[in-house]
């Protein structure tokens, strides 16, 4: 079994045993339902977005990597109005603010693959591991039913997922790149589902119905 | 004679007590982000976020080290006594986005 193999079936498992968790008693509600599909679609929405992005800006398209960036930034304001509605719009901007930090890290990457430089490579790199454990803390102390720690890892293999599309962009390997992609766009259910559900489980009275 | 003793104890006790406020730190915010207290209050900032946040005077492009604090992970805890009247801005090192402010200012007639 391959190593992407081996984590896409680990990143399925914690989802699976996270939704067992978290998932409310019940039928749930369109609330939470469409609480679900917003997450999803946003966060898939959000790699798809930041794909097109490095690809122009790897390819020099300057236009082009200004517009994806504008759209990408759309989807991460669309993000923090979600998490807003559910925790305050002053959680929604500390989201918003965390959320840009680890694009900004991914811009940093790009333009060190762009420039074959290493060191910023690899800054940026250790930039967006930290960052997961931001992120990681920031959902957990939002809602202590996700540990930590399991969001933390998801957010980590979202960035090893969207770093492997980057690197494959770079070389020009299409073939790879758009798998890799798909990839990436996936695991975002993998964060979404689990945060839905917990979201759904610690306000029942907005989320889920008799 | 033993209980005496005792409230005296108390009332000392009280007498000596500097009022305290409290800034609890949650979900990347300091959540009183605009607190105005009386000059002698001892603020204590109270992180319930499961990372490290800094409680920095002034602002990210200008920190005055008046007072800096470290709250390494959830449950710590930073306390500092204001006496002097005035604004004191802060942030934090890690998370430049989270800004808050304390007003001093002087004891209103009646106040302990």
């Amino acid at each position: 079994m391959s190593l992407m193999s081996r984590v896409t079936t680990a990143a399925a498992a914690i989802t699976a045993a996270l939704t067992l968790i978290v998932a409310p008693a019940g039928a749930q509600a369109t609330a939470a339902s469409d609480l679900r599909t917003t997450l999803n679609t946003g966060l898939s929405e959000h790699v798809w977005l930041a794909a097109a992005a490095t690809e122009a800006a790897l390819a020099g398209r300057g236009g082009e990597f200004q517009s994806a960036a504008a759209a990408l930034d759309a989807n991460s304001v669309a993000l923090s109005q979600a998490i807003g509605s559910v925790y305050g719009s002053a959680a929604g901007t500390a989201f918003l603010e965390l959320w840009r930090k680890h694009i900004t890290f991914f811009v940093d990457y790009t333009t060190g693959v762009a420039k074959k430089d290493r060191a910023k490579q690899d800054q940026a790199v250790q930039n967006l591991l930290g960052y997961a454990d931001d992120f990681g803390a920031f959902l957990s102390s939002a809602n202590p039913i996700l540990p930590k720690d399991v969001v933390a890892g998801l957010v980590r293999d979202h960035a090893v997922g969207l770093k492997a599309v980057v690197d494959a962009q770079a070389k020009g390997d299409w073939t790879t790149a758009y798998a890799k992609l798909r990839d990436a766009a996936a695991h975002m259910r993998m964060i979404a589902d689990p945060l839905a559900g917990a979201i759904a489980k610690q306000f029942p009275e907005k989320y889920a119905m008799e | 004679m033993r209980t005496a003793w005792l409230a005296l104890a108390l009332w000392a006790g009280w007498e000596g007590a500097n009022p305290s406020a409290p800034v609890e730190i949650r979900t990347f915010q300091f959540r009183q982000a605009s607190l105005e207290v009386p000059v002698g209050t001892e603020v204590v900032w109270s992180n319930r976020d499961a990372v490290e946040h800094t409680v920095t005077s002034g602002a990210p492009d200008s920190a005055d080290g008046a007072f800096a604090g470290e709250l390494a992970d959830s449950g710590a805890a930073f306390r500092h006594r204001f006496d002097r009247t005035g604004t004191y801005r802060y942030f934090c090192q890690r998370h430049h986005f989270m800004r808050g402010e304390i007003r001093v200012v002087p004891h209103t007639h009646g106040e302990s």
